[in-house]
């Protein structure tokens, strides 16, 4: 029951990291639209509208990221890369 | 749909901005993947969405910084991150980048920065085309070698072994780097970072395109090692360079920002595809990237001599450009996905296993 509690628990870090991704991508369409509306301020409407939105989100993210995180988890498995290397053996 | 077409405020050129997100997000997915920046897309790929060469490499930088920090910080958690090689090579990159940095402001003043440039890249990409070709047509031979005498051929022997020679230089002071497991001379990694960051300077490139066979082939890192060593290195020379054309007035904020959201997504997806991903096979489609972006440097290269084919010349290398970086992110993505579902389902097998056992 544990180990299931446990990757569920994983499977919902992923949803989160890819929602966060997603809402990400979102946000810099709207500021690069909002942007476009008045583009006699465009970096300072872009800038305001995307980091105004991208902060709360990363925050967000962050924060329930850590509070799904296993108790005795400090990091990813040291095991994720095996020792022979991504692409060459 | 003209909002999907900008100014960009500091260059002053109009681009088809969600090209830029498809471009850091492909080459966050490559980059994160090989363990470089993946500049060597970026800096053409800018030009060719029609930024001016300066800009182009400006941007490049500023984007990749980010971009490399996001990479270097997974791939330290995996152990792949050799700190102290990393360190000592700092002041050769630095001291390399800056001097490439000064070239090009002053080839930018003379007029002959776009052809000098590009000329560039078509050398180094052959260079790196080469070497790669050169590495699976010499392990291939060592396989039938070893077949033909009936022995067993380990994976790490083959290739190419350079660094056996260099490491017998004895120039002291001699150092031992724990994480890459080898004893060489200081001056080595020294050498090797002061020409990758003089290449990272003048071309727009993090130098991981370089510095990566570098450490692997000079300097006898292991690979995943080599990964995660070259991607500090990377947000070192991206930091400090980002700095550099920034005061120099040569880098767009916005669409480094752009590229940097598709490429933090694309590095996520790349950093954790190498867990999948094995095989010499991808060292030889990384060898078809190259070429096929010395081919599209090359189209850019001819139509700006040729006035009647510029458009269509311009056009194929667009083209080219952007399809490759979409067919190796996507060939990346889909290993990824293959390994990840299989995963999965041994993990279901063993859980259902250690249930039915109870």
């Amino acid at each position: 029951m544990i180990a299931c509690r446990g990757s569920q628990s994983q499977a919902l870090r992923i949803w989160i990291v890819v929602l966060t991704d997603l809402a990400v991508i979102g946000e810099l369409f709207l500021a690069m639209y909002l942007a476009h509306t008045r583009r006699e301020q465009f970096t300072a409407v872009f800038a305001g509208v995307f980091f105004g939105l991208l902060i709360p989100t990363i925050a967000l993210a962050k924060l329930l990221l850590r509070r799904l995180a296993p108790p005795e988890a400090s990091g990813d498995p040291p095991e994720a890369v095996s020792p022979e290397g991504p692409m060459i053996q | 749909m003209d909002w999907l077409y900008v100014t960009m405020p500091i260059a002053g050129v109009e681009i088809f901005w969600p090209g830029l997100l498809i471009l850091g997000l492909g080459v966050g997915i490559i980059g994160g993947f090989f363990g470089m920046g993946g500049a060597w897309m970026v800096t053409p790929g800018l030009n060719i969405l029609g930024f001016p060469m300066a800009f182009a490499i400006g941007t490049d930088i500023a984007h990749m910084a980010g971009k490399s920090l996001i990479s270097t910080m997974r791939h330290s958690k995996f152990g792949n991150v050799d700190y102290r090689l990393g360190v000592i090579m700092i002041a050769g990159t630095v001291g390399g980048f800056e001097l490439g940095a000064q070239m090009i402001m002053w080839l930018e003043r003379i007029g002959h920065v776009d052809l000098f440039v590009r000329v560039g890249y078509l050398i180094l990409l052959g260079l790196i085309a080469w070497l790669v070709f050169a590495d699976v047509l010499q392990k291939r031979r060592k396989e039938r070698e070893a077949r033909a005498t009936g022995k067993l051929q380990p994976d790490a022997a083959g290739g190419i072994q350079w660094h056996k020679t260099f490491h017998k230089l004895r120039i002291p002071p001699i150092v031992h780097f724990k994480a890459a497991g080898i004893r060489c001379s200081m001056w080595l990694p020294v050498i090797v970072s002061f020409f990758t960051g003089w290449l990272a300077g003048i071309l727009g490139i993090g130098g991981g395109l370089i510095r990566m066979p570098s450490l692997i082939y000079l300097i006898g890192v292991p690979t995943h090692v080599a990964v995660g060593t070259d991607l500090f290195e990377v947000a070192i020379s991206g930091l400090y360079g980002a700095a550099s054309y920034t005061y120099k007035g040569r880098t767009e904020l916005v669409a480094a920002i752009i590229m940097l959201v598709g490429a933090s997504v694309g590095a996520q997806i790349g950093s954790v595809a190498t867990k999948y991903v094995r095989g010499y096979g991808i060292r030889l489609f990384f060898g078809v990237a190259v070429v096929g972006c010395g081919v599209s440097v090359a189209l850019k290269l001819i139509g700006s001599f040729s006035s009647t084919w510029r458009g269509l010349l311009d056009a194929a290398a667009t083209v080219l450009i952007l399809g490759l970086v979409v067919a190796l992110s996507g060939f990346i993505v889909l290993r990824f996905v293959r390994g990840a579902r299989d995963e999965l389902r041994m993990k279901r097998q063993r859980e259902a296993a250690i249930l039915s056992q109870r």
